[in-house]
């Protein structure tokens, strides 16, 4: 029973340390990250509505920075902001899960120009709010 | 026409070492991270894989015998015990980051499933090997690697800063708080360029070949400057590009497929399938050398029959080896382990096993009781002790770099 508890009360632990703390330094990175990874997708959003792209490579490329994105929403959503940085992580997390679903939009129909074409400014705009984010910091 | 086989293994050896996948993930990031500042990094690190290539390749031609040989024979079994295990290690991981990188580079090119790839791969190359003459994969794997030309056709376009690609020739930092990060990525480029599987690879292909002293000790420096000269070449295009195209975005391109979005940005779809195409012949024959590599220092050190040009009866442990290294790269990729993370690893670790490769290899070379009058000159003696200085610096410093700068990512 001891040991049980003693087992539970570490996963909790862990669990509850998995995203780790916020620190201003952190979110900075953090935010340059999505700004990255946003910039990149709205790069290649631009490449398939020009039709200077090949389906596969869109198709890859598209769903690795989703996956990217998501893992940075996901380690952000658990961790736990600087008492300052709680509002900006939560909209960091948002933008972070918003531009995961744009790219898996790009990876599901990477031939689909005309969407392509408004998932442009929608990943540059999340690199835009991304990088007013992290100069905030 | 063996000169110009000759030139070929030079340049299979620098395409396959310079811009392998170490050297793609490194350059690529560099210059999105630091623009032209590590230019430097590379040039240094490719006069002392030149330097050291003409060394090894000149001992093979003298001794008739490849570097692995005479390390064993001149440091003794213990020394050469370690350098053995050392190296094996730097070999397979390599491995391991050069077949993943093939898959994720068919990945791109076919958009199927990654394990599905890296079976493909495997076979690709395990076919490559078992079908195809030396000479041919050579041609195939070291030619088709300078598709990646389209990376400086790409920066070309761009128009370079060629005065601050002048600057970048000479180590100064600019614009940028985090040394460290800055010295993690110097080490890795320098690294990069002086793997040691490059050497084992040369100096068994020597042999292969059979240089002899009057007609290929010539062909030898030619091939040393010009083959790993244009390795650089390609790196420096690499990073002029990353610098003029991800750095002003504020793209961290620390992916292939980031990597090949600049050529497809400024080409358009022949840029990209150029670049994607550079890179797989890149990457796979550089996944060649270091399985051979692996079977080379295996074969040498035991006395095993070795060699590319017997049939695999003619050398079966050698043959058993480089099938087992293949195999061994595959499990472990098939478990689902990222390579470009081990990319870094390897890139990282094959440092420390660099001394123990390059001190008995300079030992040798300058020796005139060994190598008699094709023993090093003054030039080669003080550049091949500058260079080993350097290696020690670097060795001492990569792993706690790697550690303190959480592999680059500060």
């Amino acid at each position: 029973m001891t040991r049980a508890l003693a087992v539970l009360c570490l996963v909790s632990l862990l669990a509850a340390c998995r995203g780790g703390s916020v620190t201003p330094f952190r979110f900075q990175h953090d935010a340059e990250s999505l700004a990255s990874i946003s910039t990149d997708g709205s790069l290649l959003a631009h490449g398939i509505f020009k039709g200077e792209t090949t389906d596969a490579y869109a198709r890859i490329h598209a769903s690795e920075l989703g996956k990217e994105s998501g893992q940075l929403a996901a380690i952000l959503r658990s961790a736990h902001p600087r008492p300052g940085l709680r509002a900006k992580t939560a909209q960091l997390v948002a933008l972070a899960q918003r531009a995961s679903n744009l790219l898996g939009q790009i990876a599901e129909a990477p031939s689909d120009r005309s969407l392509a074409g408004r998932l442009t400014d929608a990943l540059e705009h999340i690199s835009s709010v991304a990088t007013k984010l992290s100069k905030s910091a | 026409m063996n000169k110009i086989v000759g030139v070929a293994l030079g340049v299979l050896a620098a395409i396959g070492g310079f811009v392998d996948i170490g050297d793609l993930v490194f350059s690529s990031e560099a210059g999105g991270k630091f623009g032209y500042q590590l230019i430097w990094a590379i040039v240094l690190g490719a006069i002392g894989i030149a330097v050291y290539a003409e060394m090894c390749g000149r001992v093979a031609t003298v001794t008739k015998r490849p570097v692995f040989d005479v390390i064993r024979e001149r440091m003794g079994f213990e020394f050469g015990l370690g350098t053995l295990i050392a190296s094996q290690l730097v070999n397979v991981m390599t491995l391991i980051a050069e077949v993943g990188g093939v898959a994720l580079v068919l990945q791109l090119l076919a958009g199927l499933d990654y394990r599905l790839l890296v079976v493909m791969a495997v076979l690709v190359l395990v076919i490559s090997i078992w079908l195809l003459p030396f000479e041919w994969i050579e041609r195939v794997y070291g030619f088709g690697g300078l598709l990646l030309i389209v990376f400086a056709v790409a920066a070309l376009h761009l128009g370079p800063d060629w005065h601050r690609m002048a600057n970048g020739l000479v180590p100064h930092p600019q614009g940028t708080t985090n040394y460290l990060v800055l010295a993690y990525f110097a080490v890795g480029l320098f690294a990069s360029s002086m793997m040691p599987y490059e050497v084992f690879f040369y100096s068994s292909g020597a042999v292969e070949e059979g240089w002899t002293p009057e007609s290929e000790l010539t062909l030898n420096k030619i091939t040393a400057i010009f083959g790993f000269g244009v390795g650089a070449f390609l790196s420096i295009s690499i990073i002029v590009m990353s610098a003029e195209y991800f750095l002003p975005q504020g793209i961290d391109p620390n992916t292939l497929g980031t990597a090949a979005l600049g050529p497809q940005a400024i080409l358009g779809e022949t840029g990209l399938l150029l670049a994607l195409l550079g890179m797989f012949f890149a990457v796979g024959g550089a996944a060649i050398d270091s399985s051979f590599a692996a079977a080379y220092n295996l074969a040498q050190f035991f006395g095993w029959d070795w060699g590319k040009y017997r049939r695999p009866r003619g050398a079966p442990r050698f043959t058993l080896t480089w099938i087992v290294v293949f195999g061994l790269a595959f499990l472990i990729l098939m478990t689902g382990v990222n390579p470009l993370y081990v990319t870094e690893f390897a890139v990282i670790f094959s440092v420390v096993a660099m001394p123990l490769t390059y001190l008995p290899l300079l030992l040798v070379a300058r020796d005139k009781g060994y190598m008699g009058q094709y023993a090093n000159g003054r030039l080669g003696n003080v550049l091949g002790w500058l260079y080993f200085g350097i290696i020690l610096l670097v060795a001492l410093s990569a792993v706690p770099l790697m550690t303190l700068t959480n592999l680059g990512q500060g």
